[in-house]
């Protein structure tokens, strides 16, 4: 844990993607439309998936991303973590960095889950050294000390997302950037979960989390950004945003056939 | 840009050498004769079909399993670098999202396995080359920069078709039919001696780079004559290979995880 200041800065970043698409057509009948979909060459279009996107996270600002489907929030996340780059703009970055975007993905199902936990630990950029400390701490919170040595495949899907969230929280990081992680656990392995994020604040100094559950929104972040249509929508304190997102969502249901 | 992540890779080699070795020991896991089958292949091909081509052509098998023996165990290693490595970007999709781009080591995960499957059959090797009538104890001095220089290229090959895998699926079916030319193509199951220069099919066989890479490592080994056109092919293929590699890695590498 460094005790420099950490921050993260998206300044006008925007990301144009191209999307392949079928041409639409009139279909005479069964034949036709099965031979088009086999022999039509898919058409190539660019697409603003984000738009001007520009904010700064500090230390200590925990920021939660709210929007509908599709309005670009694992595509801002994926750009965070410094996996896409954007069209134009720029991300600054001061700190270390971890994303926990795929946290139940990434595992060899035939290892073991210690293996897997070495796996992953390496992927982390953790070194040899270090390694052997990761273990127990991980087995402990996950729950899953007395399946160690089983092979990961073994794992139900929420067992492999615990495993997975224990991992990717093992180690304190300056920038959390984290999607949906919450999607399989039991009730008390989420508040498990919820915990350590809250007692990690202090840790992780800046926190990015995209999710549809309010209340983890609430719990979690200080700081809502709206996302609709790739761009920003309101950007202020969470309780705002959740609010102003309440709107959108009450305004698509009204003008939903 | 390619060369400082190679060799942040090599400094940092924990994930792909662990993930590799990780590939290798679950794969024989739950088979019963486990890592021996690492070995099954490689006797089986080398003397059963050593032995059977040697008397379909008619020479004596001790010489001639040495050569297919040297030449089928430098092209499978070869083959299963640079194809896996159309594979091995979508194949890592999760880790690549996750900002994990340094992709030098998704490809050093796949060259460590090549070489480790390699390095299970020297002692095949060794007991082929004790048997070897023709053997040239010079040779073995030889092998290892020849060795250096064949897995650098590979290295190259590599990290190009990755990038090609990422962007186009099909890439994978291409080098299997490609690699099916390639191996009647390459001097294995015959001899560098039957397409002689001057020749279409000999013309056809200097055109193929795995035939010089290799050549380079075997002929001095097993005391065949080596051109020296060889060499030349060599140095320009791994010159040239570096730097289209390189450009073509600064040029595309960002673009991967859009790709995956």
């Amino acid at each position: 844990m460094s005790n420099m200041t950490a921050s993260l800065t998206a300044n006008h970043v925007s990301l144009k993607l191209p999307a392949f698409v079928q041409r639409e057509r009139a279909v005479g009948n069964w034949w036709t439309m099965l031979a088009r979909a086999a022999f039509e060459p898919p058409r190539r279009e660019f697409r603003t998936i984000l738009d001007d996107i520009h904010f700064s996270a500090r230390a200590g600002d925990r920021i939660g991303i709210v929007g509908r489907n599709g309005a670009g929030k694992s595509t801002l996340l994926r750009i965070l973590a410094g996996a896409y780059q954007p069209t134009s703009g720029w991300i600054d970055l001061l700190g270390s960095r971890q994303a926990l975007l795929n946290i139940s993905l990434g595992f060899n199902g035939e290892a073991t889950l210690k293996e897997n936990i070495y796996l992953r630990g390496t992927a982390m950029g953790i070194r040899a050294s270090d390694l052997y400390e990761l273990v127990e701490p991980v087995l402990e919170f996950a729950e899953l000390r007395e399946k160690a040595n089983d092979r990961l495949k073994t794992l139900s899907a929420g067992q492999r997302m615990r495993l997975g969230f224990a991992i990717a929280t093992a180690v304190q990081h300056d920038i959390k950037v984290m999607d949906e992680w919450i999607g399989a656990g039991d009730a008390s392995f989420i508040q498990k979960a919820k915990e350590r994020m809250s007692n990690r604040v202090d840790g992780a100094k800046v926190v990015i989390l995209a999710s549809h559950n309010f209340q983890l929104m609430k719990d979690v972040c200080s700081k809502g950004i709206l996302l609709e249509r790739g761009r920003i929508l309101h950007m202020g304190e969470i309780h705002d945003t959740l609010k102003e997102y309440e709107g959108v969502l009450r305004h698509a249901e009204s003008t939903a056939p | 840009m390619i060369f400082r992540q190679l060799f942040s890779s090599l400094r940092e080699p924990e994930f792909w050498a662990y993930s590799s070795w990780l590939d290798i020991v679950t794969k024989y896991r739950r088979s019963r004769l486990g890592l021996l089958w690492l070995l099954i292949p490689p006797i089986i091909y080398i003397f059963g079909v050593g032995y059977y081509f040697a008397k379909l052509q008619g020479v004596s098998p001790l010489g001639f399993i040495p050569h297919m023996g040297v030449g089928y165990l430098l092209f499978r290693f070869l083959m299963t670098t640079i194809m896996e490595s159309a594979s091995i970007l979508p194949g890592n999709a999760s880790f690549i999202l996750d900002g994990h781009v340094r992709l030098t080591d998704f490809v050093m995960r796949v060259l460590a396995k090549g070489l480790f499957y390699l390095i299970v059959s020297l002692p095949i090797l060794v007991v082929v080359l004790v048997l070897a009538p023709q053997l040239e104890p010079l040779g073995l001095l030889t092998m290892v920069p020849a060795m250096i220089l064949l897995v650098t290229n590979a290295l190259w090959m590599g990290i190009i078709v990755s990038l090609l895998g990422a962007r186009f699926p099909d890439i994978n079916e291409l080098m299997s039919s490609l690699f099916i030319f390639g191996f009647i193509l390459t001097p294995i199951l015959w001899t560098a001696a039957a397409a002689p220069v001057g020749t279409a099919h000999g013309m056809f066989m200097r055109a193929n780079p795995f035939f010089h890479m290799i050549e380079i490592v075997r002929a001095p080994l097993l005391g065949e004559p080596i051109e020296p056109f060889t060499y030349a092919f060599m140095a320009v293929l791994t010159v040239a290979g570096w730097a289209l590699t390189a450009f073509v890695y600064k040029r595309y590498a960002r673009f991967v995880p859009l790709w995956v």
